[in-house]
């Protein structure tokens, strides 16, 4: 009730009074961008309920840290680099509890993308919005989880390979070479996707 | 093509590479097929990924999903790491005269709306008490306006689930489940 | 002025009267008809026990756009009338045991009891339209739900 005058309030605005402790200006910060985070939680945990969680706890870092925060970017990209560093965090821990196996080293330096033809018709020409969306929605979720994550991190989140390197705690070359099979991987799904719908 | 040069494709594709380098490899995409076919490939991969992040909503409500937020802070705030900072102690010097006017206020209304004398409409009335009797679950509690529906969420404090604990309401369902 | 004089005389007692009169209303509370059901949350299209059936398509509504879960299944539903200042116990399942008290207000006091333990006591304003839901995360992602509105 009392966060619908908060509604035309800017973000800058709603950001200072959360500084000084208004816990309604806040809420409506997470009315706003609450999708935005959870959709990035998700799209690298693949998993509601996790995305769901660390979403949340994104929000109460965000509290707890807001201090500093000092506007050198927007609000909701500071927000989103929170997420995105819990879930790092999280996957790092669930990686510790795979075994390490061959296949998994071959996807790390690129397995069979590597032999794949490359990709010359665009498959996504005539493919309305909705449905492109779906498609790549559907391809993320086929790529291993370091694959993913450095696509996000550089195709949505447009960060530098320096800086994923850093997030993501590897080499820049292992990021290079892991966000071009992604990418070899991306164009190959697509493809197949498009070779479906005509066949 | 060696893996060091469809590398340096994709650098370049993404303005990772120095001016010099950069020259250097748009003459080698020039002279090259191949290089110029993956160079495509990729450009085409990154353009179609751009601006096309799926979309996804949170599952649950507003007031759903804030509540759970704002459990979290006030536990965390609760913390003992917090109850003796100097801001407390601030506070507690500068504030609390204000506590007695705040008691007197809130004890008139509670006066008035525990005889109902309709200083608040039904939309309004929201006073309500939520209490947990279990040592094993926890529970928060919010409002939805929009679906007028007042909600106790109850949890367990470990990782398991209500039922498991003491509740086991869903008994019925889960014999079902298990046939 | 004789008038005047009436009126100062007497407006003590009326205003006794008054404060009487509101500090009595509430205890001319009636009957409440109230309605509890068992709800099961679920992702999956079916409920494995056909006796189960979806809820009305209004309450799924509501619950879906609270909830994450994308159907609801009633396991089962209680009607029962509380009288005014009493108490009635709704047996929802084996272990789970609703207890309804109409207090002022008007106001409901419900008690959740599992296993005869009581787990949540809530004090709520019930009125037509609104719902007091108690509910809580059950095994495989699914959820449990106690759904109480007046009749």
């Amino acid at each position: 009730m009392a966060t619908q005058d908060y509604t035309s309030v800017s973000d800058e605005k709603l950001v200072r009074a959360s500084q000084r402790g208004n816990m309604l200006a806040f809420e409506e910060m997470v009315k706003r961008h609450r999708d935005k985070i959870y959709a990035r939680a998700f799209s690298m945990m693949r998993n509601e309920d996790e995305a769901m969680d660390l979403s949340q706890e994104a929000w109460v870092k965000g509290w707890q840290r807001l201090k500093q925060f000092h506007g050198d970017s927007s609000f909701v990209t500071w927000m989103t680099r929170i997420v995105i560093n819990l879930c790092l965090d999280q996957l790092r821990k669930q990686k510790r509890h795979r075994t390490e196996s061959i296949e998994m080293m071959e996807e790390e330096s690129g397995g069979v993308e590597r032999q794949m033809p490359v990709v010359t018709v665009n498959p996504t020409e005539r493919l309305e919005r909705g449905e492109l969306r779906q498609r790549i929605d559907k391809a993320l979720a086929l790529l291993s989880m370091e694959h993913r994550t450095v696509l996000i991190l550089h195709e949505f989140e447009e960060l530098e390979y320096k800086e994923i390197a850093k997030r993501m705690e590897c080499s820049i070359g292992t990021v290079m070479s892991r966000l071009f099979y992604a990418r070899r991987k991306m164009a190959v799904l697509m493809a197949s996707y498009k070779r479906e719908e005509l066949s | 093509m060696k893996q060091e040069l469809q590398l340096q494709l994709q650098s370049y594709l993404d303005g990772e590479l120095s001016g010099r380098e950069a020259r250097q490899v748009a003459a080698l995409v020039e002279q090259n097929h191949e290089a110029q076919s993956l160079l495509g490939e990729l450009r085409m991969t990154k353009a179609f990924l751009a601006g096309n992040e799926p979309e996804v909503t949170v599952p649950e409500s507003r007031e759903f999903y804030w509540s759970k937020i704002e459990r979290e802070i006030a536990r965390a705030e609760k913390s003992p790491a917090s109850a003796g900072s100097g801001f407390l102690l601030a506070w507690r010097k500068h504030f609390a005269p204000l506590v007695g006017v705040a008691l007197v206020f809130f004890l008139a209304v509670g006066v008035v709306q525990h005889y109902d004398l309709s200083l608040f409409d039904g939309n309004t009335q929201m006073e309500n008490e939520v209490e947990n009797n279990s040592e094993f679950t926890s529970s928060f509690s919010f409002r939805s306006h929009p679906e007028k529906m007042f909600v106790v969420w109850v949890q367990d404090k470990s990782a398991e689930t209500v039922s498991e604990v003491d509740l086991e309401i869903m008994d019925e369902v889960e014999d079902v489940v298990i046939q | 002025m004789r008038f005047a004089g009436v009126f100062l005389k007497k407006f003590p007692r009326c205003l006794l009267l008054f404060l009487v009169l509101s500090l009595a209303a509430p205890a001319w509370a009636e009957d409440i008809k109230v309605e509890a059901r068992l709800i099961w949350g679920t992702n999956d299209d079916k409920s494995p026990d056909p006796s189960h059936k979806s809820v009305d398509k209004d309450l799924s509504k509501r619950l879906g756009n609270v909830f994450k879960w994308k159907n609801y299944f009633e396991v089962n539903r209680v009607n029962s009338t509380i009288p005014s200042r009493g108490t009635k116990k709704l047996e929802m399942s084996k272990a789970c045991t609703v207890e309804i008290t109409e207090l002022a207000g008007p106001k409901v006091e419900v008690k959740l009891m599992g296993k005869g333990k009581m787990v949540n006591r809530t004090v709520e304003v019930l009125s037509r339209g609104n719902c007091f839901t108690i509910g809580g995360p059950d095994k495989n992602e699914t959820a449990w739900f106690v759904v109480v509105t007046q009749l």
